[in-house]
């Protein structure tokens, strides 16, 4: 929503400041946001002469402003355009800048005092006059009053530090909107530092050598009180411990919830206020001293080391299910190395990485793709049902790549695996990516990435409550002759991992993904074999051709890259069903090639309520069919899920065959399987013959003579697709 | 008299030969719905009788037809009918047979198309 004087304060600047080098224009929308902020920033830096103009209000803008005009009000203005910068921040911030006039009437002193009062430093800076530390938190986006789910003690405690630390060189207005977040981690240890007597230039916000032996000289029990008690309390409300107060006295009641939250993290349940607990409140890593009794690693394990590994206390380790394709780096578990580590009495927890550094690599389909080739790597590596496997978000990912990139991701993995098999879904990243995937239901445990400790996902946020793994340092451990590099990860016991397994399974010869450079060859085959039985490019032979209803909709070239662009689910769903994945893409390439306007009209007539149920999607699959299939797999525990019920479900399973192409193929793949059992046959494997092929690919289209007429010409489909994929899988 | 016979016919002459280009023309056009109608009546009420054979893919029933054809028939009528009706007012107010001759004539191209396949 657009506020009239903001929109005059972005007027102001493009007014005032037109054709100034270094000030750009900025957008009159009425709208506060980093674009204006940084404009006023440059517009100061400008009134103070300041040649190199930034949108960082940094230390040469503070000192300039600290020099030329320490304390600005009505007496005091050096201009009328400084003023008006003051009242554009006011109306930018919420407050009343008492017009956009250049005069720093009473209403911007009464705006200037609350603006004070708010931030916690109306004690420290009396009056109405506008300082340089307050006007620096004036020109940034920083709320001073509790925003929409702020908590008022959060709050508080930033109010607080405001008051006590503002007049330290390197401590600046935090924000007080009730939020604990990287800047107010920052800020507690900054006044950590000072409580421990480091001088200005010296402390540096950083949890070092100094911080920490200051901290081991101020263990906090049940007594004690003062500053070190209140920033101890401060650190357990930021940490989210439920109970605790801001306080200044180490009672029973702190004692009782340190206890807790000892105990949760996994360090010695002492009750105080001990190095390993500020630890642990303070860095994500806690005490990376620490011994875990859990350790992940890309190399590995050899008996030697694994004995080496027990002696040393761990008995639970991470290792990966498979290899980065194009990548050297050979970490995934070796032939033989389970019953080697699992034989030496260390138990295994699988992870799942392949790319996964950056946000565009996540979305809902690169999920149900990463699902289906972790059950696949699993069911090869022997992992028994019941096994969590973590799938990892190896960066930083900012809060709204969580939302819009690793929550719908998740969503996948989540949807894939819970369907398609026995394994349940972990999350290893950063404890806000891991707190929110577990929130949203799409994990159960975490594996947190805590060494990480300057990821923006890990500061100012707290240990996950479901975690599982908690990653804290990376180090080298000599085992006899050999030395090993692992993640040393403490353990809280949610997960323990395998200590057996099955023998694992692998698919013959199975599918691999596309080749796109034989793309034109194979388009050029298919098409030539369709215009053989009377399916031209597009359209039919005349208007008489029941393919000539097909003139308007798709032709061959779009069908089949409609297929190809969705090989990676085929190709997974063939590897993890055991089937040839040209057995699912052959129906449905064929009915995208034949859609028509009677199926539009069908479709339409299914939504206008006239009919029940119609052949719909990619694969034209009648919903009753879909129920009877996914029934019939759930049945035969090929498939997780609960019995859909041919009435209740009929209309959306429609709608999701209708609407969800990935739905829809992943149907037409289980519509295989249960099209074997109703011709009587097995189920189908990778080796199948032509004969069966042929009368699966008839069965898709029911029975009866239509029906063989349909196998008849699928069949020879079929068969121009495995021209291509035989090769391609080493066949 | 002669002058006006004269008239008449050539007037009568130019009335058949423009409801011959309309209507061939729309012809072309009702080519499609036509052509429809007759695969639909080929596919459906034949094949249900064993007479003819149905593509495999067909398979949602009657409904989808009745409603493409409806909607496609609907919209040639829509231009047929008035294409027709301001032709014989403005050319052929007293031309005989004028529907049943501009029906054949609009339905003589799917015909030709038709025997053109066999």
């Amino acid at each position: 929503m657009a506020d009239e004087m903001v929109l005059a304060a972005q007027r102001f600047i493009n007014e005032t400041y037109a054709g100034v080098s270094g000030i750009p224009q900025v957008t009159e929308n009425g709208q506060t946001g980093w674009p204006t902020m940084y404009a006023l920033t440059r517009c100061l830096q400008y009134e103070l002469g300041i040649t190199a103009l930034s949108d960082t209000f940094g230390p040469t803008t503070l000192s300039t402003l600290t020099s030329r005009w320490p304390s600005i009000n009505a007496a005091t203005a050096p201009s009328a355009n400084v003023v008006r910068i003051i009242q554009s921040g006011l109306y930018c911030k919420g407050y009343d800048g008492g017009g956009i006039d250049g005069v720093y009437s009473d209403r911007v002193s009464a705006s200037v005092e609350q603006l004070k009062a708010n931030a916690g430093v109306d004690s420290v800076y009396a009056g109405d006059a506008m300082v340089p530390k307050l006007f620096k938190a004036l020109l940034n986006m920083d709320a001073y009053v509790t925003i929409s789910g702020g908590s008022d003690t959060v709050r508080s405690i930033q109010q607080w530090m405001n008051s006590r630390y503002i007049g330290r060189s390197d401590f600046f207005v935090i924000p007080c909107d009730g939020y604990f977040s990287r800047d107010v981690q920052k800020a507690l240890m900054f006044a950590i530092q000072y409580t421990i007597g480091l001088a200005d230039g010296v402390a540096n916000g950083v949890f070092g050598p100094a911080t920490q032996a200051g901290i081991k000289a101020n263990t906090l029990s049940v007594g004690s009180t003062g500053t070190w008690v209140q920033l101890f309390s401060a650190a357990m409300v930021f940490n989210q411990r439920s109970g605790v107060s801001f306080t200044s006295t180490f009672d029973d009641s702190l004692a009782s919830a340190v206890r807790v939250f000892q105990d949760f993290v996994k360090i010695s349940v002492t009750g105080k206020g001990d190095f390993q607990t500020w630890a642990s409140l303070l860095v994500s890593t806690g005490d990376p001293s620490r011994q875990g009794t859990a350790l992940d690693c890309v190399t590995s394990i050899t008996a030697n080391m694994a004995a080496g590994l027990k002696s040393l206390g761990y008995d639970t380790v991470g290792r990966y299910l498979c290899n980065v394709a194009g990548t050297d780096l050979n970490k995934m578990i070796q032939p033989g190395e389970l019953d080697i580590v699992m034989g030496a009495g260390i138990r295994v927890f699988p992870i799942y990485q392949t790319y996964g550094g950056q946000a565009s690599y996540f979305t809902y389909n690169q999920g149900k793709y990463d699902a289906l080739s972790a059950i696949e790597w699993a069911r090869y590596h022997g992992f028994k049902d019941g096994t969590r496997i973590y799938f990892a978000v190896d960066y930083d990912a900012l809060d709204y790549e969580v939302t819009d990139n690793i929550l719908p991701h998740f969503h996948g993995v989540h949807d894939t695996l819970t369907e398609n098999s026995n394994y349940t879904v972990g999350v290893y990243g950063p404890r806000n990516i891991c707190s929110r995937v577990s929130a949203a239901g799409y994990a159960g445990t975490s594996f947190v990435s805590d060494m990480s400790t300057g990821f923006s996902g890990n500061l100012g946020y707290p240990m996950p409550e479901n975690w599982a793994f908690d990653q804290i340092a990376t180090t080298t451990v000599g085992l006899g002759t050999e030395w090993l590099e692992l993640d040393n990860d403490i353990a809280s016991g949610r997960d323990t991992g395998q200590s057996s397994r099955n023998p694992g399974t692998a698919v013959d010869y199975p599918d691999v993904a596309f080749d796109t450079d034989q793309r034109d060859a194979m388009l050029a085959d298919v098409q030539e074999y369709l215009t053989s039985i009377g399916v031209p490019e597009s359209g039919g032979s005349s208007i008489f051709d029941d393919d000539e209803a097909t003139e308007f909709a798709n032709t061959t070239t779009e069908a089949f890259d409609v297929v190809v662009q969705a090989d990676w689910l085929f190709t997974a769903l063939a590897r993890t069903l055991g089937l040839r994945k040209a057995l699912i893409q052959a129906p449905v390439l064929w009915e995208i090639r034949k859609y028509n306007a009677l199926d539009l009209a069908a479709d339409a007539a299914v939504e206008a309520g006239l009919k029940d149920d119609s052949t719909t999607g990619l694969g034209q699959i009648y919903a009753w069919v879909a129920i009877d299939a996914r029934n019939y797999c759930m049945q035969q525990g090929i498939i997780n899920g609960t019995q859909l019920d041919p009435d209740d479900d009929l209309q959306s399973v429609w709608q999701s065959l209708h609407d969800d192409p990935v739905y829809n193929i992943t149907t037409a793949a289980y519509l295989t399987l249960y099209n074997a059992y109703q011709l009587g046959d097995a189920r189908p494997t990778t080796d199948i013959g032509e004969a069966e092929t042929q009368a699966l690919l008839a069965r898709y289209n029911g029975t009866g003579d239509a029906a063989q007429a349909y196998g008849q010409s699928l069949i020879g489909l079929y068969r121009t697709l495995e021209k291509y994929y035989a090769p391609q899988r080493g066949q | 008299m002669r002058r006006s016979a004269v008239s008449d016919t050539s007037s009568s002459l130019r009335g058949w030969a423009v409801c011959a280009a309309v209507n061939l023309l729309l012809g072309c056009v009702g080519a499609v719905p036509f052509g429809l109608t007759a695969t639909f009546l080929l596919v459906h009420p034949l094949a249900g009788l064993g007479l003819m054979s149905r593509d495999p893919t067909d398979n949602d029933g009657v409904m989808p037809w009745l409603i493409v054809l409806t909607v496609l028939l609907g919209l040639f009528a829509a231009l047929w009918i008035p294409a027709n009706l301001l032709v014989r007012r403005t050319r052929g107010a007293a031309l005989k047979h004028y529907w049943l001759v501009s029906t054949a004539l609009v339905l003589l191209p799917t015909v030709l198309y038709g025997l053109a396949e066999l």
